[in-house]
């Protein structure tokens, strides 16, 4: 780990990924560093019954899509406004519609991307299935080639 | 942030994790601290054989707590580095020598803290999933 130039911030809007991305931002300004947002969207793969009935590849999946979009849309742009305010960093965005795990396209990101740290949050939206499975942040930390800073939820941080 | 408290695990992969604390530390003016746990080896060196068995813990966290000293040395006065060598599970023993410390990051290797995790990784996992503070975790470019 030589020089911190490019710090890549996956987000999920969880109060952990909220705080990584304050954590990037303080990080950053003392390195002089630039920081990347990147957001990873997963289709859902079960809605309940009664709700709304979505065919994959199917008009209803289109506009949950696009619903999906607008909205997260909204939160980076709150996320970015929040860095140059406090911070006086211009964060570029990144989001991805990608079905699995978000932690591959993290890591295949910060691969071609020639990121020099991944800052994150612990605890993703990924419920309880990270306590068989892994959080996402632990995936990433395997699988990465160049350092991973994960920060925990706010109330868990001393 | 202004303490790091690296987990260091004795093997040729822990330089390149001393190397990224160290060039973190130098960069946002930050102490160091060398952090080595012991836990029951698999495998004993020939001198362990000599000795009672009380004292066994004792002579492997001596011989941690020389190597760390010696990697101490050599790093600039500005990091402050300490040395710090618990007996217990790696990744246990990091979260509470963190906690004890009042580190405000752990620095860890992704994979090697003896045994399978050499090629699981399971210490950097568990430290990533029950630490109460920042976890860097710095993967080797030395093949397992």
């Amino acid at each position: 780990m030589g020089n911190i130039r490019r710090i890549l911030v996956p987000v999920d809007f969880s109060p952990p990924s909220r705080a990584a991305v304050r954590y990037a931002g303080e990080l950053a300004q003392e390195l002089g560093a630039t920081i990347d947002l990147l957001h990873i969207w997963r289709p859902p793969t079960f809605i309940p019954a009664g709700l709304m009935v979505v065919v994959p590849g199917a008009a209803d999946h289109q506009s949950l899509e696009s619903l999906a979009e607008t909205e997260i849309a909204e939160s980076m742009h709150a996320l970015v406004a929040e860095l140059k305010a406090e911070r006086g960093i211009e964060a570029r965005l990144r989001v991805g519609f990608q079905p699995g795990s978000p932690a591959d396209p993290i890591v295949e990101l910060a691969e071609r991307g020639e990121f020099d740290l991944i800052v994150m949050g612990t605890h993703g939206r990924t419920g309880v299935a990270r306590l068989f499975l892994g959080s996402v942040a632990e995936r990433v930390a395997r699988l990465s080639h160049c350092p991973v800073l994960i920060v925990p939820a706010p109330a868990a941080a001393a | 942030m202004k303490r790091i408290l690296v987990g260091l695990d004795g093997s040729p992969r822990e330089a390149e994790v001393l190397d990224a604390a160290r060039a973190l530390a130098d960069k946002i003016g930050a102490e160091l601290i060398l952090f080595r746990a012991i836990s029951l080896p698999t495998e004993l060196p020939p001198r362990a054989l000599a000795v009672p068995p009380a004292s066994l813990g004792e002579l492997l966290v001596d011989d941690a707590r020389q190597h760390l000293t010696a990697l101490a040395a050599r790093l600039p006065e500005s990091v402050l580095p300490r040395v710090r060598v618990d007996l217990g599970a790696p990744w246990a023993a990091i979260r509470d020598a963190a906690r004890i410390e009042n580190a405000d990051l752990i620095a860890i290797g992704s994979h090697g803290y003896g045994g399978i995790d050499r090629l699981l990784g399971t210490t950097a996992a568990k430290v990533v999933n029950h630490a109460d503070r920042s976890v860097l975790v710095i993967r080797s470019t030395k093949p397992v």
